[in-house]
C-alpha cells in the first residue's frame, strides 16, 4: 500500500503544485481525477475511431442481445422460406390422422383435421411477424410522433392531442380494434392497420411523459439560448434522450400485437381461414385443450420465443445506444 | 486523536495530534478501511478517529472517496459487487461486516446522518412531526405524545421560529435552509453520539450555510458529540472542525489540527485547497488585491438594462396571483468588464439572464445591445441577439446532452446559426476547445467520461462557438469543487482579457463573485438593493444584507463557529 503510494501521487502533486504557483501553464486537463477521468483516458482511443461500428460489435459483446439476434434471425429465415421448410403443406388435411399426439412422422403432432403442427408453425411465422412489425411500427411512428408533439409544444395542442388519446384509451383494445376492421372491412391488411391505432395512445403516452421531462433539461434550455430551432431539437435532443423508455414500449407492444391479432383472428376479422397464424391456431386449439395439448402448447410456444427475443434485444439496444452503458460495456471488456 | 499504526505511516506529514490535547478515547475510531467494488479499491486504507465533542473535517474533492469512506465506516455503504475491509469502531464495537439487525440499532440511534440535499432527504408525503417522531418511537421506545414533546424541543432550540405550527407542515413549506435544519433534527432525535454530515451547506444559500454551521457548533457544544463534517471546501471546514483530514483519490494525503492545517500545510495538494478558498479582496494580501482597480469604466456600456420588471403569473386552486420575480432593476454591463450579481435564491437574478436570452417575457423595461434592442425580438432579429449574447448554466453536468460527443455540442450553436461549413466543423471545435484549455483528444468524448471542470471548460467552449459579445455566467462555478472552480476563474479571466467580452457573473457568493467583477449589485426579493463597484461594496457596504453577505463569507484565518 505505502510502496505504491508515492508513485499514484507523484505526477498529480507536481501539476497541482505548479499550478498552485500561479504558472502560466495551461492546464490540459483538470486536476480532478475522478473515475470518469479514468474511465475517459481508456475509451479514447477506441472511441475516437468509430462509433458506429463499435455500436454493432458492442452489441454483439452482450449474451442476451446475442441470443435474442440469433433467435430472430432463425424466425425471419422460417418467416422467408417457410412454404419450403415445413414438412407438409400448411392446409394439407389428412382427417384419419387427427388430433395425434408428437410422434416421428408429426413433431408437434396433428390438429382436429389432421394438419401437421409444425409445419403450421413455421408457415404462420411469417404472418405473424409481418403482423406484429407493421402495426407496432404503425403504433410507434405515430404515437410517439403525437406525444413528442404534445409534450415539447404543451399547451392548447397539448391538451387536445391528450384527450383524443384519452378518448382511445377508455375503448377495451378488442373493442377498438372490432369497430375498425368493421369500418376499414376483413383482412389482413385492416387487422395490421387496426391493431396499430389501438397502440398508438400506450407509444403517446409513454413519449409524451419522457418528452416532458427531457424538455425541463438545461440542455434543451441551453440550446433554445443558442437560437436552435425547434425541430432540431426534437431530432437531436428529445428523441434520442426517450429512446430507452420507447424501445422497452416497443419490444412489449409487438408481444400484445401477436396476441390482438389472434383474437381479431379468432373472431374471424384477421387472417382469414384457412391461412394459419399462431394466434388463430392458439384460439382453434381451445376447443381440444382437454384431448390435444399440443395444439395449444406448440404455437403458443412460438410466440413467447418470439417475444422473448424482442425483448432481450430491446434491453440489449437500450444498452448500447446510452452513451453511459456503452462505457461501462467497453471497459468491462477490457478486462 | 490515535497516532497512525506503523505500516501506514506512508510520509511524515501525516502525523499530528490535534487542536489542544484530546483527553477522551475516541468514539468512532476506523483503521485500514479499505472500499471498493468489483475488482478497484475507490477507498485505499483510511484511518481516522472522532472522541466525544470534538470535530473531524474531512477535506477533498469530488471522486476522492471521503464520503465513501465515512459511509462505509458507519455501515450505510452497499452496492452490487461492494466490499468494506478493515475496521471500525464505534465505542469498542465492530461496524464493519456487523449484521444488519445491530446496524438499525445504531443508525439514527447512536450515529445521526445530514446528507446534502435537503430537499429529496425528506419525504414529502409526512409531516415534520411524523418525520421527527419516526426515529425515537423505534429506537427509544416512547409514546407518540412523548415524541411530539421531544420534537417540539428539539425544533426550538433549532431555531425554526413557530415550532407548534411547523410540526403539522409538510417539507414543502419549507425554505431550503429550514428543511436543513428539519433534516439536522431528524438526526438529533435520538441524541447520538456521533453526527455524520455530509456536505451539509454545499446546497444552501451562503447566509443560511453561515447559521447551519453556528448551529451544529453550538448543539455539539450543549450534546457534547461527536462530528464527522465532510466538505469540498477548507474555508467551511475551517469554521467547524477541530482536526483535519485532506482526502485525495481515495488516501488520507495529510491530517493535523486546524491550525496545522492552515498555518502549516505540508502536502502540496492541500496548499492547493488553501489558495483556491474564494476569499474577499479585502482578505487577501495587499499585493495580490485589487487587480481591476485601474480598469475604469469608459464609453458607452455594451448592455444597458433600464427599469425591467419581470412579473410571472401564478395560478393555483384559488386563483391567479402575480409574483414580481425582478422589479425596475437597471444595470450596465461594459466591454471586457464584468458584471457580478449576487443574491440568494429566489433574488431574481437568474431571471434577468432568462430575460436576456429570450427564454422569459418581461412586464416592462428595456434592455439595449448597443444601442440594439434585445427584448421582445422575432424571427431574425432574436436569432443575431442569440449569437451575441451567450449564456454558460450552472451545472454542466446537465446543460449537456448524455447523448451527444463533445464536437456536437460545440457545434450545435454552430449549426443552428450555419457558421461553419459542415467540412470545418470539426477543426473550429478542436480550436474552441483549445481556448478553454482541453485538447483535440476530447472531441469525440461523451459528458459522462469528463470531469466537472473540464464539462464546464466546454459549456465555455460551446457558448465561445458564435463569437459573442456578452457571456452571461448563471453560477457558472457554484456546483464545481474549490479547486476547480479556481481553474475556471483563471481561465475566464484569461478569455475576458484576450477577446474583450463582457460578462455577467451571477452567484450567491459574494467572495466569488467579487473576485472576479468590476462592479457589483447586490440582489434581494427582485430588486437590486445595493449597486456600484466591488472595492466600493466591500469596503463600505450600505444595507444590512450587503453586511450580511460579507460576514458569510468563511474567514481566511479558521475560527471555530
Amino acid at each position: 500500500m505505502s510502496a505504491e503510494k508515492p508513485t499514484r501521487q507523484n505526477p498529480d502533486t507536481a501539476a497541482q503544485g505548479s499550478h498552485a504557483a500561479g504558472s502560466a501553464s495551461r492546464p490540459s486537463t483538470d486536476t480532478s481525477t475522478t473515475n470518469t477521468d479514468a474511465v475517459a483516458k481508456s475509451t479514447d482511443t477506441s472511441a475516437t475511431k468509430n462509433t458506429r461500428a463499435s455500436t454493432l460489435s458492442l452489441l454483439m459483446t452482450n449474451p442476451t442481445a446475442v441470443f435474442g439476434l440469433i433467435v430472430l434471425a432463425v424466425i425471419v429465415v422460417l418467416a422467408l422460406f417457410g412454404q419450403w421448410i415445413a414438412p407438409y403443406g400448411a392446409n394439407d388435411i389428412d382427417v384419419p390422422r387427427a388430433l395425434q399426439a408428437p410422434s416421428g412422422a408429426h413433431w408437434f403432432g396433428t390438429d382436429e383435421l389432421g394438419r401437421d403442427v409444425l409445419s403450421r408453425v413455421v408457415i404462420a411465422a411469417a404472418t405473424s411477424l409481418k403482423v406484429a412489425l407493421i402495426s407496432v411500427g404503425i403504433a410507434l411512428v405515430v404515437g410517439v410522433g403525437v406525444g413528442v408533439l404534445s409534450g415539447y409544444l404543451g399547451g392548447v395542442i397539448d391538451s387536445i392531442l391528450m384527450r383524443i388519446v384519452d378518448v382511445a384509451f377508455s375503448f377495451p383494445v378488442l373493442l377498438l380494434a372490432l369497430a375498425i376492421v368493421a369500418i376499414l372491412g376483413h383482412g389482413i391488411g385492416s387487422a395490421m392497420i387496426a391493431i396499430g391505432i389501438v397502440y398508438i395512445p400506450i407509444f403517446a403516452r409513454v413519449a409524451r411523459a419522457s418528452t416532458l421531462s427531457v424538455r425541463q433539461e438545461p440542455y434543451v434550455q441551453a440550446a433554445r439560448t443558442m437560437g436552435v430551432s425547434s425541430g432540431r431539437i426534437v431530432f437531436s435532443h428529445v428523441l434520442p434522450n426517450i429512446s430507452g423508455p420507447v424501445i422497452v414500449q416497443t419490444s412489449l407492444s409487438l408481444a400484445f400485437a401477436i396476441l390482438t391479432e389472434a383474437a381479431l383472428s379468432f373472431l374471424g376479422l384477421g387472417v382469414q381461414p384457412p391461412e394459419p397464424s399462431w394466434g388463430k391456431m392458439l384460439f382453434d386449439a381451445q376447443g381440444f385443450m382437454a384431448d390435444a395439448w399440443w395444439m395449444a402448447v406448440f404455437p403458443g410456444l412460438a410466440i413467447f420465443v418470439v417475444v422473448l427475443a424482442f425483448n432481450l434485444l430491446g434491453d440489449g439496444l437500450r444498452d448500447v445506444l446510452d452513451p453511459r452503458q456503452r462505457t461501462i460495456m467497453q471497459n468491462r471488456r477490457k478486462k | 486523536m490515535s497516532d497512525i499504526p506503523a505500516d501506514q505511516a506512508p510520509a511524515p506529514e501525516a502525523a499530528g495530534t490535534g487542536r489542544g490535547p484530546a483527553p477522551e478515547a475516541p468514539v468512532l475510531e476506523v483503521s485500514d478501511l479499505t472500499v471498493g467494488v468489483g475488482r478497484n479499491d475507490i477507498v485505499h486504507g483510511v484511518d481516522f478517529a472522532v472522541a466525544k465533542g470534538r470535530t473531524l473535517g474531512i477535506v477533498g474533492e469530488s471522486g476522492s472517496g471521503k464520503s465513501l469512506s465515512v459511509l462505509s465506516a458507519t455501515g450505510l455503504f452497499e452496492a452490487p459487487g461492494g466490499y468494506v475491509h478493515g475496521s471500525s469502531t464505534l465505542d469498542g464495537e465492530q461496524i464493519v461486516g456487523a449484521p444488519a439487525g445491530l446496524l438499525r440499532s445504531i443508525h439514527g440511534r447512536r450515529i445521526g446522518f445530514v446528507f446534502q440535499d435537503p430537499s429529496t432527504s425528506l419525504n414529502p408525503l409526512m409531516t415534520l412531526e411524523a418525520q421527527l417522531a419516526e426515529g425515537p418511537m423505534k429506537h427509544l421506545g416512547i409514546s407518540a405524545a412523548e415524541a411530539r414533546e421531544r420534537s417540539l424541543t428539539l425544533l426550538t432550540e433549532l431555531g425554526l421560529p413557530d415550532p407548534e405550527l411547523r410540526l403539522g407542515y409538510y417539507p414543502h413549506q419549507l425554505s431550503g435552509g429550514q428543511k436543513q435544519r428539519v433534516m439536522i433534527a431528524v438526526a438529533l432525535a435520538c441524541e447520538p453520539d456521533v453526527l455524520i454530515a455530509d456536505e451539509p451547506t454545499t446546497a444552501l444559500d451562503v447566509t443560511t450555510q453561515a447559521g447551519i454551521i453556528d448551529l451544529v457548533a453550538g448543539l455539539q457544544r450543549s450534546r457534547d458529540m461527536a462530528v464527522i463534517w465532510i466538505s469540498h471546501d477548507l474555508g467551511v471546514i475551517g469554521q467547524i472542525a477541530d482536526d483535519i483530514v485532506v482526502m485525495r483519490a481515495g488516501e488520507i494525503v495529510e491530517r493535523g489540527s486546524v491550525a496545522d492545517i492552515f498555518e502549516r500545510p505540508q502536502h502540496e495538494y492541500t496548499k492547493t485547497l488553501l489558495a483556491a478558498r474564494p476569499l474577499l479582496r479585502t482578505q487577501q494580501d495587499a499585493g495580490a488585491a485589487d487587480t481591476h482597480a485601474d480598469r475604469e469604466e469608459t464609453g458607452e456600456p455594451l448592455l444597458r438594462i433600464e427599469d425591467l420588471t419581470v412579473d410571472f403569473e401564478v395560478s393555483s386552486p384559488t386563483g391567479k396571483r402575480t409574483i414580481t420575480a425582478v422589479k425596475d432593476v437597471s444595470l450596465d454591463v461594459y466591454h471586457g468588464r464584468t458584471l457580478g450579481i449576487v443574491g440568494e435564491s429566489g433574488s431574481g437574478k437568474s431571471t434577468i439572464a432568462n430575460v436576456l436570452t429570450g427564454v422569459v417575457e418581461p412586464a416592462s423595461g428595456d434592455a439595449r445591445m448597443s444601442g440594439d434592442p434585445v427584448l421582445a425580438l422575432t424571427g431574425a432579429d432574436l436569432k443575431t441577439m442569440q449569437r451575441r449574447i451567450a449564456m454558460v448554466f450552472q451545472d454542466p453536468f446537465a446543460a449537456l446532452d448524455p447523448r451527444m460527443t463533445v464536437q456536437r455540442s460545440i457545434a450545435e450553436p454552430l449549426m443552428a446559426h450555419n457558421l461553419v461549413p459542415r467540412r470545418q466543423r470539426r477543426q473550429r471545435c478542436a480550436k474552441l476547445l483549445d481556448q478553454v484549455g482541453l485538447d483535440a483528444s476530447f472531441i469525440e468524448r461523451y459528458p459522462h467520461e469528463l470531469s466537472g471542470g473540464q464539462r464546464q471548460r466546454v459549456c465555455i467552449a460551446r457558448a465561445l462557438a458564435v463569437d459573442p459579445e456578452l457571456l452571461i455566467l448563471d453560477e457558472s462555478t457554484a456546483s464545481l469543487d474549490v479547486s476547480i472552480q479556481a481553474q475556471v476563474l483563471d481561465l475566464l479571466a484569461e478569455l475576458q482579457d484576450e477577446h474583450g467580452f463582457g460578462y455577467i457573473f451571477i452567484g450567491h457568493d459574494l467572495a466569488v463573485v467579487e473576485q472576479v467583477s468590476d462592479t457589483v449589485a447586490v440582489m434581494k426579493d427582485g430588486e437590486v438593493v445595493e449597486y456600484g463597484t466591488a472595492e466600493q461594496i466591500l469596503r463600505d457596504p450600505q444595507t444590512d444584507y450587503t453586511r450580511q453577505l460579507i460576514d458569510a463569507v468563511p474567514p481566511a484565518e479558521p475560527a471555530r463557529a
